[in-house]
């Protein structure tokens, strides 16, 4: 972080790396836009570089920038609103949508996602996204169906012991 | 049925009378179940799928590069409503004019001149703009002093605005003395301001702005 602060090139693109898509989901989760996703991105990072003298290098950064995107996102959201009717009054805009409310789970699902290998995440991807079976899958992705079935119990597992927590956290 | 089993069960969706019984008799299983099953919904859902696009990488570094090179404070912010940002009508009506190019058939005296204050993203830069009205649209000379060059895979785009309504009058890379033409009227585009782009397909402006009327 130290390098970080200091806008050290490698040190923010490890930090994007680390977190750039679960800041992205975050963002995309509470605005529903892309660009203005890609926008709040750009922005939290910026964000946290400004405030990065001031963060303990000893802690995770995970929810620092989780909470850092999720303000940023409110911001844009925000402004957004303001920008689509001028008869929106302040009170108005103080409200935010109900996509606010998942961020949290959001980014934990995503940041959890990241944790697997690429294949893990692959069948993942067809079997929760797209709905496909084992079978569906194992032909997709050109695999037998046998390393299909471990995969994904492998990538549930692993990814059940990363989220046991998700509901005390976000209640 | 073990309690890792339940889980993994709970997050793939594959709950039956095994898990349900576990989920009964286990006080540590309950507490978790709600949260893996909001989980599972998550994972259907093309929110955790959808993926940045790869040059935003590029784009954080070039931001923070750019800050960590200039004063280090917050740009000012992106321009507001993209939808309404005319892309046709800014390539139609706008065309970047090298000095000395059109040897332009101006008079001595601008119809205008106005300063245009620089931003925090590039404190040391001065700049002024002098133009003349034409049937046509306007022909701008822009003096900039103090502005570092645009890094590698960005350029400077300067913008005439009216509210949401933003026509680009053409791209540079660093200061000096630089002209450009827009194809409407100074009149009714009241905002000047500078941005720095990113070199890539999306035409809108970035809103990491330099210079700015406001």
């Amino acid at each position: 972080m130290r390098k970080f602060s200091q806008g050290d090139t490698d040190a923010v693109a490890e930090l994007y790396t680390s977190f750039g898509r679960a800041v992205f989901t975050v963002a995309y989760a509470a605005l529903g836009e892309r660009g203005l996703a890609e926008e709040a991105v750009q922005q939290t990072f910026l964000q946290a570089w400004r405030a990065s003298s001031r963060f303990d290098p000893n802690r995770d950064p995970g929810p620092w920038l989780y909470a850092i995107a999720r303000r940023v996102a409110v911001d844009l959201y925000r402004r957004e609103r303001r920008h689509q009717s001028a008869d929106v009054i302040d009170a108005e805009v103080a409200v935010l949508s109900p996509s606010f409310e998942g961020t949290w789970e959001a980014w934990q699902v995503r940041s959890a996602l990241e944790e697997l290998t690429p294949d893990e995440r692959a069948v993942m991807r067809a079997t929760h996204y797209l709905g496909l079976s084992h079978e569906e899958t194992a032909e997709r992705l050109g695999i037998p169906a046998g390393t299909v079935k471990s995969r994904s119990y492998r990538a549930h597992k692993r990814m059940a012991g990363l989220l046991g927590h998700l509901r005390e956290e976000t209640a | 049925m073990n309690c890792d089993e339940l889980r993994s069960a709970v997050l793939s969706g594959a709950e039956d009378e095994l898990t349900a019984a576990h989920e009964a008799g286990c006080a540590a299983c309950r507490s978790q179940v709600s949260g893996l099953r909001a989980a599972a919904e998550s994972l259907s859902s093309d929110v955790v799928w959808e993926e940045p696009p790869p040059e935003l990488a590029g784009q954080v570094l070039a931001l923070i590069g750019h800050a960590a090179g200039s004063s280090g404070r917050e740009p000012t912010r992106k321009a507001p409503v993209r939808g309404r940002w005319l892309t046709a009508a800014g390539i139609a009506a706008s065309l970047v004019l090298i000095v000395g190019l059109f040897g332009l058939n101006r008079g001595p005296v601008p119809d205008w001149r106005v300063d245009l204050p620089a931003t925090d993203l590039a404190p040391t830069a001065v700049a002024a703009v002098q133009g003349w009205n034409e049937a046509s649209g306007t022909r701008m000379l822009i003096s900039i002093e103090g502005l570092e060059p645009a890094p590698n895979g960005f350029v400077y785009e300067f913008w005439l605005s009216d509210g949401p309504l933003h026509i680009s009058a053409g791209t540079f890379h660093d200061g000096g003395e630089i002209e450009l033409w827009s194809g409407v009227a100074r009149a009714d585009f009241p905002r000047l301001w500078i941005t720095l782009e990113a070199i890539d397909e999306d035409e809108s402006p970035s809103g990491h702005t330099v210079l700015d009327t406001g």
